[in-house]
């Protein structure tokens, strides 16, 4: 368990680095999405370049859940947290970007009207 | 233990799925007839991150080609095929049920947010304790009615909403609808035209998703 515990924690490094990464190309899409939205194109419903937190409102709130014993191991708990913790500085780092800003009682659209 | 499967989605589809899993493992079909796990296997679980749940997301969309689907929430993994195969057939009512009412149908997410109209002129500071909480009453009022002008005409062309009418009563407005497929031009359209129509009202929605929320019974 422990030596699984390692590789994941590996894991968890390499994601970070990765993250970083891809940080870079998140800005970009972003900086598109701003330009298209300054130029007046309507943001369609197909445009989710913003649409983080709808996407974790769906995967982690939505969705079939499967109970019991068949579930995430309690060793993975631990990865769950990394990665949330990842996740909140990168909405963080799209909040700076593109003006989304999140209130305390929950997440909020503020700055991307259609 | 080799490793766990990851699962994506329920499905009452025979068709074989497209694309591949998370890190471009290919994917399985595990069958409990009618339904079947699309899924595929990791030698540890993958991490969550906002590049994998983009990932994610893609599978599951392209999943959504082979007919009805049902979401699994992220993060869902099975330990060997035959774990999946009793729950599937434990609750096959429940996923029978679910898949025909999502059928042919997919999920936009609507955000609205309520301000307040920065033409009208601002109230005067109440002189007392009840004309504050009148005041307060009516800026309650109008909040829920500017929400329930956003839900209604978008209600009426969805096969379903969560949360369901009448409960939208907060300056956050927040609702996911489930639209038929070829509705969703239309759909769209209708959120376009509130936009303009409603003061003070700034909505914005996304989509269309699989229907992560409409995946539990009473939804309609």
């Amino acid at each position: 368990m422990s030596e699984q515990r390692e590789q994941m924690r590996r894991r968890s490094e390499e994601a970070a680095r990765r993250r970083d990464r891809d940080r870079d190309a998140w800005r970009k899409r972003n900086e598109a999405s701003r330009e298209r939205q300054e130029r007046g194109v309507s943001r369609a419903l197909r445009d989710r370049d913003v649409s983080l937190l709808d996407l974790v409102d769906r995967l982690l709130d939505g969705g079939v859940v499967i109970h019991g014993d068949i579930t995430l191991a309690v060793a993975d708990v631990d990865l769950i947290y990394v990665g949330l913790r990842a996740l909140i500085a990168s909405v963080e780092t799209i909040e700076r970007d593109v003006g989304i800003s999140l209130s305390a009682s929950g997440p909020s659209l503020k700055a991307s009207a259609l | 233990m080799s490793g766990v499967l990851y699962v994506y989605a329920i499905t009452d589809s025979l068709a074989q799925p497209r694309g591949t899993g998370l890190g471009e493992v290919p994917l399985q079909r595990i069958e409990s007839r009618p339904l079947a796990g699309i899924a595929s296997e990791h030698a540890v679980p993958p991490e969550l991150d906002e590049k994998v749940l983009w990932e994610h997301e893609q599978v599951v969309e392209n999943l959504m080609s082979m007919g009805a689907i049902l979401p699994l929430r992220f993060g869902s993994s099975v330990e060997h095929a035959e774990a999946l195969i009793a729950m599937l057939a434990e609750r096959r009512e429940e996923f029978l049920a679910a898949l025909e009412r999502v059928r042919g149908a997919v999920e936009i997410s609507v955000r609205a947010e309520v301000s307040v109209d920065p033409t009208e002129e601002p109230p005067p500071r109440p002189q007392s304790g009840t004309a504050y909480l009148l005041r307060r009453a009516e800026e309650e009022r109008r909040e829920r009615d500017a929400a329930e002008l956003v839900h209604q005409p978008l209600a009426a062309l969805a096969r379903g909403c969560v949360p369901p009418a009448s409960t939208h009563d907060r300056r956050q407005f927040k609702a996911a609808y489930l639209v038929e497929e070829s509705g969703v031009e239309a759909f769209g359209n209708r959120v376009g035209e509130l936009n303009t129509d409603l003061e003070g009202v700034r909505i914005s929605s996304t989509g269309p998703w699989p229907p992560y929320s409409f995946v539990a019974g009473g939804s309609a």
